[in-house]
């Protein structure tokens, strides 16, 4: 049986001693191969494994009791530590990068956008829509998260950014898009019909 | 800062597949590695599943962090 499969992992991680240290030096290869493919060539390599390796094995051996079987225990161990590197890669990246950089003068269309489709007069009545429904439908909050998305920043960043969470910038943004297809709807248009027009 | 052409597809590609009910980063977390290896090994997803499916297509983030885990899974069960 290799390292991967060994169905015993929480318990020798929950034991002492030798066990207990054996099995953490095993956890620790197993990260340790994953992550260097993973992390390597995303944002520039800001990150090496060995570097996240150490923060997710403390965050993994705090969170063994939540481990509910639903996978494999080095699966379960491997989402901890990638979304560990990945954040602290995103955090190096974006340190220098100001929302406010990014935004400008808050969101705006492109007028080449709206102009380079009035050939296609229902492209171009969609852009006018789209474009009141922001102005109109969404609040400042709301069009600044979208905005910044729209321009690369991760949801997380943005959350630490604003002194908010991951899930709370995820439902106002989610919030934003469901307000923004209401609109479309009202307006007449259906989703399907959107997706078409800007295939 | 005015949004490009592909960005405003990238807007309207978002705003035709939100649904009203979609589960939050933390909810698409906690299922993700059962997401991954269905995925891995070609199995059928469940109702479920798909609503990891439909989150993954709407947030960068989550999605970025799941290829990242597939590259990982991949390296290790070699």
């Amino acid at each position: 049986m290799s390292l991967f499969e060994k169905d015993d992992w929480v318990e020798r991680l929950n034991s002492t001693g030798e066990v207990k240290e054996r099995a953490i030096s095993e956890l620790r290869e197993v990260l340790m191969s994953g992550l260097s493919k993973s992390l390597r060539n995303r944002y520039a390599n800001r990150v090496q494994a060995d570097d996240v390796v150490q923060d997710a094995l403390i965050r993994i051996l705090g969170k063994l009791d939540t481990f509910e079987g639903r996978s494999k225990f080095t699966t379960w161990a491997m989402t901890i530590a990638v979304r560990s590197g990945m954040s602290e890669m995103r955090r190096r990246h974006f340190k220098d990068i100001s929302i406010e950089s990014l935004l400008g003068d808050g969101m705006r269309f492109e007028p080449a956008a709206v102009e380079a489709s009035n050939d296609d007069l229902e492209k171009s009545d969609l852009l006018v829509k789209l474009r009141e429904l922001v102005e109109t439908t969404l609040t400042d909050k709301q069009r600044d998260a979208v905005h910044a998305l729209l321009h690369g920043m991760p949801v997380e960043i943005f959350a630490e950014k604003t002194g908010s969470n991951r899930n709370a910038v995820y439902k106002l943004v989610h919030d934003a898009r469901v307000k923004l297809r209401h609109g479309f709807e009202q307006a007449g248009y259906k989703a399907e019909d959107i997706t078409a027009v800007f295939a | 800062m005015a949004l490009s052409k592909e960005q405003i597809q990238t807007l309207v590609g978002l705003i035709a597949t939100s649904q009203t009910d979609e589960l939050s980063c933390d909810e698409c977390f906690g299922q993700i590695g059962e997401y991954a290896e269905k995925a891995l090994d070609g199995r059928e997803l469940s109702e479920g599943m798909q609503l990891i499916q439909r989150h993954l297509e709407q947030c960068p983030c989550c999605s970025e962090e799941y290829k990242a885990l597939l590259d990982a899974l991949h390296e290790i069960e070699v």
